[in-house]
This record gives C-alpha cells, sequence and structure tokens, in this order.
C-alpha cells in the first residue's frame, strides 16, 4: 500500500521478531502481519507470524513494542520509537530515537539528532548522534561520538568519545566514566567523584564542557 | 467518571528511587534510610490538597491525588526538586509512574489493576523521568489541555500480567509550573538537604 508523508506505523507484537527496512519511496509493504489504518492516518501492524517484515517510506515515524522479540530497522527512518522488555534492538540509522528495554541489548548505528535510551540492564551502544540520552542501571554504555551528552548509570560503566566543542554530562555510581576527546583538545571540567580515583590527561581551557559526577566510580578523561 | 456506588476515580501515582539497592550495598543501610527519609520529606512538600500518601514502599511511595492536573504538577515538582538534591553527596534520582483508575479501597489503602498498572508504569520511566498512561491524558483533558505540561508518546508498553500493551507517554515541562497550593509553597523556603553523615 502506499502511505502518506510523515506516516506513522505502528507494530505491537508480544514475542515477535520486528524487521524494518526503511527505504525510497512511498510502498509500505508487510509480510507476516495485517494492517489496519487509522482515521487519523496512522497504521496499526498486527503480526500474524513469528517474525514480520517490514519496509516503509524513510520518512516514516516508526513504533514498535514487543515483550521479548526483538527488534531491527535498516536503512532510515525520520524517528523510531521502541518499548520492549527482553527484545534486543538494533537500528541503523534515523532521525531521532527514543528506545526503552528492560534487559535487551541496544546498537544504534546513528542519530541525526537525538537518541535516547532507558534501560535496567544489557548494553547500550550508539555510534553517532548529535544529542544522545542514557538512562540505565547496569548497562555497559558506550557512545562513539556525539555533540550533547547525558548519561545516568548506577553501576554500568559509560564510555563517551566526543568533539571538541561537546557538552557531556555523566553521572554514575558505582560505573566508571570514560570520556575521549580528540587529541590536544581542551576542556572544562567539573569532575567529582567521592571515592572513586580521578584522572584527566586533557588540558584546561575553553572548549568542551564536561561534568562527570561519581560516587564510586572512576573518572578518566583523555585525548583519543 | 465514576458509577454510582463504585470508588472513586483518581490518580495513582508511584514514585521509586533509581539504583536503592546498589546504593545500600554501596554506602550502607544508614545512608540508605537517609535516603528515603529525604524522599519522602519532599514528597511531602509538593502534595496539594486532595492527595496523600497511600503508603510508602521500601524506596518508593504510593501517593493518591483526586484531581489529575495537581498529580500531573506534583510529579514535574517532584523531579524538578530531586534533580536538585543529594545525599551525602549522592544524587537522588526517582521515577515516576502515574495512571488514573478507580481502585477499590481497602481503609486507607488501595488495590486493584489500576494500582498495579501504575506500579508496572514507574518501570518504564529512567531516572528523573515520569510516565503515564492514556488515562491520566484522557482525565487531564487530553494532551494538549495543559499548557506548561507536553505529553510525549512512547507507543505501547507490554506489561507483567497485562494481556495488551499499554500506551504510555512521556511527561515534560513545557513551561513554568503554576503556582498551586501545597504545604511548603504557601510557607517556607526550602530546608537545608539531609544528610546521612
Amino acid at each position: 500500500m502506499q502511505v502518506g508523508t510523515s506516516a506513522v506505523v505502528r507494530v505491537s507484537g508480544r514475542s515477535t521478531r520486528v524487521e524494518l527496512r526503511g527505504s525510497p519511496g512511498d510502498e509500505l509493504t508487510i509480510e507476516g502481519g495485517a494492517a489496519v489504518v487509522r482515521d487519523d492516518g496512522s497504521i496499526d501492524i498486527t503480526p500474524s507470524r513469528s517474525t514480520v517484515r517490514i519496509v516503509c517510506p524513510e520518512h516514516t515515524h516508526v513504533v514498535l513494542s514487543t515483550a521479548s522479540g526483538d527488534v531491527s530497522v535498516r536503512g532510515h527512518v525520520a524517528d523510531v520509537k521502541v518499548i520492549t522488555g527482553s527484545g534486543s534492538v538494533d537500528i541503523e540509522r534515523a532521525v531521532d530515537a527514543d528506545v526503552r528495554t528492560a534487559s535487551g541489548r541496544v546498537a544504534i548505528g546513528a542519530c541525526v539528532h537525538t537518541c535516547r535510551v532507558v534501560t535496567k540492564s544489557g548494553r547500550v551502544s550508539v555510534g553517532t548522534a548529535h544529542d544522545v540520552g542514557v538512562s540505565t542501571a547496569s548497562a555497559r554504555v558506550e557512545v562513539g561520538h556525539a555533540t550533547l551528552a547525558a548519561v545516568q548509570t548506577v553501576s554500568g560503566s559509560v564510555t563517551v568519545g566526543c568533539d571538541a566543542f561537546a557538552r557531556v554530562t555523566a553521572r554514575s555510581m558505582s560505573g566508571k566514566v570514560e570520556i575521549t576527546l580528540p587529541e590536544g583538545s581542551p576542556a572544562t571540567m567539573r569532575l567529582s567523584s567521592r571515592s572513586g580515583s580521578i584522572r584527566r590527561d586533557v588540558p584546561d581551557g575553553e572548549g568542551a564542557t564536561l561534568e562527570v559526577q561519581t560516587t564510586s566510580g572512576a573518572i578518566r578523561v583523555a585525548s583519543r | 467518571m465514576t458509577s454510582p456506588g463504585a470508588d472513586p476515580a483518581g490518580a495513582i501515582v508511584f514514585t521509586d528511587i533509581v539504583g536503592f539497592t546498589e546504593l545500600t550495598d554501596l554506602h550502607g543501610d544508614d545512608v540508605a534510610l537517609a535516603v528515603v527519609d529525604r524522599q519522602l520529606a519532599l514528597v511531602r512538600r509538593v502534595l496539594p490538597e486532595g492527595a496523600r500518601i497511600v503508603k510508602e514502599l521500601g524506596d518508593g511511595v504510593l501517593l493518591w491525588f483526586d484531581d489529575p492536573v495537581a498529580a500531573v504538577d506534583a510529579a514535574l515538582e517532584l523531579l524538578a526538586r530531586f534533580g536538585r538534591e543529594s545525599v551525602d553527596g549522592m544524587p537522588l534520582w526517582i521515577r515516576i509512574g502515574m495512571h488514573w483508575g478507580a481502585p477499590r479501597r481497602r481503609g486507607d489503602d488501595i488495590i486493584g489493576r489500576d494500582v498495579n498498572l501504575a506500579s508496572r508504569v514507574a518501570g518504564v520511566a529512567g531516572a528523573g523521568e515520569a510516565i503515564c498512561t492514556e488515562q491520566l491524558i484522557s482525565a487531564v483533558g487530553g494532551a494538549d489541555a495543559l499548557p506548561h505540561v507536553r505529553f510525549e508518546s512512547l507507543g505501547s508498553v507490554f506489561v507483567k500480567g497485562f494481556a495488551d500493551a499499554v500506551p504510555v507517554a512521556s511527561v515534560l515541562p513545557a513551561g513554568p509550573l503554576p503556582t498551586t497550593p501545597s504545604a511548603d509553597r504557601n510557607t517556607e523556603q526550602e530546608a537545608p538537604c539531609a544528610s546521612a553523615e
């Protein structure tokens, strides 16, 4: 079927694996599920098999819900929202992403604008995003490159690679926090830890703004 | 909103301290107790008329509001205040789950599906975040009814014990909170932070 500009596509399946691909054009194709078009033009897809495969236009807004089913989003979509219990989430590229899991692994390749992840455990990796926000209990968080980043963990470790003028806020209880800057880049740093070690290997000065606070987790700021 | 003879509808709100188990393990029971006490003190300060603490739940609190708008305002006020708080150098992170329903009364307690749902919804929230159900949004008059609040749909969540996925939204401030009567807005300036030292 053809879908309008900025269509909203919702998929909800308890244990269904969702495989979605953003593709040029206006065609929406579904394999393994049935679609219902709502009055507001949004499309609800109910899976009928263990895996539902969807190809949608690149400008689609995608909302995916599973309890245990894995979620894979390839290609490019406008924005994607995922809520899952234990399913893993793999998103190649989106304008915005909001992902919530209890225990599933989260991997996001690139977000043009904002990337939000809330998880209890597992592992969170974000390749590139303009603005990253992660809140987790014990998940290990890795952000490859960000301009704005705000990360909160209880015990999970945090690694953030940022650009020379980034603003990074990281707060952790026992998880260690490591932030890396381009070689030679200075930063304004407010680093504090109740009992963890603090090591800074970048010069003070105008550039990036880093605010890191831990209870017992070690803090390290380094060049890359 | 309530059928004759039924228990009255209201906003059911759960607060929960994020990382409480780890905090207790790292810093001991005295610090944990100070954190719980601080949470309770802050909650008491923002409760308006028509709201009450139903019960304490270890590291969380179950609240009841007659008015859904008051519940939303209180949740945002709580998040703002907790964001500025620390106990003995440790941040206070809470998450909040909200739902509108008509649970059964058992003395001062409230029980039933709606209470369970509010509790499950809290589990979807991250630190410093409030999440609510569609029912609460309807109760305040819709997603665009409150100029100072933005409800951002997150999709639906499958929660334990419920057959169908539940639509939820993040509750975000869209402007300054209105001034409403509450315990300390009428009275004093905020007291210094409690400490476990």
